[in-house]
């Protein structure tokens, strides 16, 4: 049938199973967004505050679904804003589709109204980007954006659509969605060898990262572990693969991370990198990270080996069918003499202390927990509100936290739960945990959980500082608190009302746990602000380019 | 460290270079010299690239340049089994004493004089880069207007060849 481009996006987004984008109109995608309003009945558009509120939105949704997660947004401006959310994504490996309008073809290179250089412009925080230069071609490009962005390691995709291509018409065919099968091979190089390196450690550990998640390998992970009694840690992009309190699984690794799985890793015969990127995060010194180990890394990603720290093996693949030909050769074992020594790490391990009086960061934590149930998806923004979640929730599921590991986007958070609350269709609680800081970077997406009575919970660790930057100057900067005091004067409980939805203040435990019950109840956006003392520090610390020797416990 | 020639198999696609030096830039991989050209299939280019570091270095150049999806094939040039050219342009200023030896010291060293006008000669050599290196060394004495070299391409001897359907990708 004869389409215009606007059309051709509609229907390849419908044909890639696509119902939600989230979005922003203007000029260059204005052709779009008429064929969208007549397709209006099966894609959900979801307009936010700001682009970049909706390339978090489509991380968002992506992370909690597993689908590719798409925006739009115009020319320009409208472009740029979405380049924080695509590199938050690039860096994180999340399959996302961005379309972009631009300026005509004829228009481009001469400086138009809203133009700019997109593609130049993503080029390092895309998995790969188009620009369409012939209507014939907007079909198929949209499908292999589709088809890269969840293919291999995932990664956001970006397509830019100049504005007479999306009116131009040409014939177009329906196709089936294509098909991202994940990788899997007979057999891997060295699988082996990495068998026996396994079968023959003394002092196992394992590492695992978003890859297990990616791949959804949580399964064989946690046979794995069982089978070899492998104690593991993981880093912040796999937080709730494995159940919090299961056995072996010892919690967070890295500069906030717990002692003991720090302490592992620096005296491990055996260290097991599953999906996992060995971050300057997680491999404080690169020199000196598990400098007593042969270390396996297990990664689809090829040039993630040996990119920041030398391995001994290393096996190429989707992580779930590398452990599902490796789990054979493994060998039934234990290991009670390291088991007894990670135990006499494990009582060192840092335990804040409780107080009702006030309000201490575990403790609200944990009392959201217990209230959110096991099913709640959390998401955060950036700091130190990020590392006590990541550190005090009892991580239940592999699309239940939802942060911006490797990037670190302060703001992230608001967006992320906009489009997490898509996702799960409100099956469940969204909950995002946020500091002062980071939630004046976009607050304003507020506004969108309004518009679409989303119950998006957000609670403000409120220290009225920039509490993470103010702990390093503390830390290594003698106490010159530069910029990290603000003195903002924000009231919480007003904006959030001014914007259509329902504010709690709250200084004690008790008044948190009353306004959580309410908030939990609503249907409509709440904020509790919660009054956190400023000299609160996320403990324990690893200060960069150390080891677990260093470890900061108070 | 060490200095090799890596071949760069892409697809003919507009923008193609940018990606390859956004990269370059972007993991700090150093350039010392880049050709790049169509070849005899419309659908390919070919790039050559001279860079230096380890061998950790050259896994990572190779490993991430190969992530691009329009990177077909990457892989290092092996100078004993490879013919490595380039191209270099010379101007100098002759006087009536020294044009005779200059011409000479060209011609001895298999370079070619292209033109001669205003006093000034144009120099053409084709070799490979360490020739021209030393080639230029000799010359150095001599009046020099101005200089440009292309940087090395470089083909497998034998039956060796690199084409779309001999590729892994």
């Amino acid at each position: 049938m004869l389409l215009n481009g606007s059309d051709i996006v509609s229907e390849v987004l419908l044909e890639q199973g696509v119902d939600t984008i989230f979005g922003y109109p203007g000029g260059g995608v204005l052709n779009i967004y008429d064929s969208f309003y007549k397709y209006r009945d099966r894609l959900h558009h979801v307009i936010t505050a700001h682009e970049q509120g909706a390339a978090h939105a489509a991380d968002g949704y992506a992370r909690a679904t597993g689908k590719t997660g798409v925006c739009i947004a115009t020319s320009g401006p409208g472009a740029t804003n979405l380049v924080t959310g695509l590199a938050t994504a690039y860096m994180d490996s999340v399959p996302m589709v961005a379309i972009t309008g631009n300026v005509g073809t004829g228009l481009i290179g001469r400086d138009a109204f809203q133009e700019v250089y997109i593609i130049g412009i993503s080029m390092p925080i895309t998995k790969h980007n188009f620009q369409v230069r012939r209507v014939e071609e907007l079909a198929d490009t949209l499908r292999e954006a589709f088809r890269l962005a969840h293919t291999g390691r995932f990664g956001p995709v970006l397509v830019d659509i100049p504005k007479d291509i999306s009116a131009a018409v040409t014939e177009f065919r329906h196709q089936p969605p294509v098909e991202t099968p994940r990788t899997v091979r007979e057999s891997y190089p060295g699988l082996e060898t990495v068998a026996e390196a396994i079968n023959g450690a003394k002092r196992p550990f394992i590492l695992y990262g978003g890859g297990v998640r990616l791949s959804e390998a949580g399964e064989e992970l946690r046979e794995l572990i069982r089978k070899a009694d492998i104690p593991a840690s993981y880093t912040l992009m796999a937080a709730g693969v494995l159940g919090y309190g299961e056995r072996n699984n010892m919690g967070l690794l890295g500069m906030h991370g717990c002692f003991s799985g720090n302490k592992a890793v620096d005296n491990c015969d055996l260290l097991i990198n599953i999906g996992s990127r060995f971050s300057d995060r997680v491999a404080l010194n690169m020199s000196k990270f598990a400098a007593n180990a042969k270390i396996v890394h297990i990664d689809i990603d090829p040039s993630e080996v040996g990119k920041n720290i030398r391995v001994d093996y290393s096996l190429i693949g989707d992580v779930k069918d590398v452990l599902t030909k490796l789990l054979p050769l493994v060998k039934e074992t234990t290991h009670p003499q390291w088991q007894l020594q990670i135990d006499a790490w494990r009582v060192r391990d840092y335990h804040p202390k409780d107080d009702a009086s006030v309000l201490k960061p575990h403790q609200v934590i944990g009392t959201i927990c217990e209230m959110a149930g096991p099913d709640a998806v959390y998401t955060t923004d950036v700091g130190q509100h990020q590392m006590w979640a990541a550190q005090y929730l009892h991580h239940t599921g592999p699309r239940n936290f939802l942060t911006s590991g490797g990037l670190g986007t302060m703001g992230y958070g608001y967006g992320a739960a906009i489009g997490a609350e898509f996702g799960i269709e409100g099956r469940h609680p969204v909950i995002h945990i946020t500091g002062d800081g980071s939630f004046h970077m976009n607050l304003n997406e507020a506004c969108t959980a309004v518009s679409y009575g989303l119950p998006i919970i957000s609670v403000i660790f409120n220290n009225r500082v920039l509490g993470m930057v103010r702990q390093w100057q503390t830390v290594f900067y003698g106490k010159r608190y530069s910029s990290s005091e603000p003195e903002r004067k924000t009231d919480y409980v007003k904006v959030i009302e001014g914007f259509g939805g329902t504010g709690y203040r709250v200084t004690d435990l008790n008044g948190f746990r009353e306004a959580f019950a309410k908030a939990l109840k609503a249907d409509c956006p709440v904020w509790i602000d919660c009054e956190i003392d400023r000299e609160e520090r996320v403990l324990p610390m690893i200060p960069a380019g150390c080891t677990s020797a260093d470890t900061i416990m108070d | 460290m060490s200095k090799h020639f890596m071949v760069i198999i892409v697809k003919n696609n507009a923008g193609v270079l940018a990606r390859i030096s956004s990269l370059f830039c972007q993991r700090a991989f150093n350039i010392e010299s880049l050709t790049v050209s169509t070849t005899d299939s419309p659908l390919i280019s070919r790039i050559t690239v001279a860079t230096s570091g380890d061998d950790a270095y050259f896994e990572q150049l190779r490993s991430q340049t190969l992530k691009l999806s329009e990177v077909l094939e990457i892989y290092p040039v092996d100078t004993d089994s490879t013919v490595i050219r380039e191209l270099l342009l010379l101007k100098l200023r002759v006087t009536d004493q020294n044009r005779d030896q200059i011409v000479s010291i060209a011609e001895s060293n298999h370079a070619r004089v292209l033109s001669e006008q205003d006093h000034c000669l144009v120099v053409e050599m084709t070799a490979d880069p360490t020739t021209i290196d030393l080639f230029i060394e000799l010359m150095m004495p001599f009046d020099f207007v101005e200089m440009c070299r292309t940087g090395a391409t470089a083909i497998a001897k034998g039956a060796t060849s690199f084409h779309p359907d001999s590729i892994s990708k």
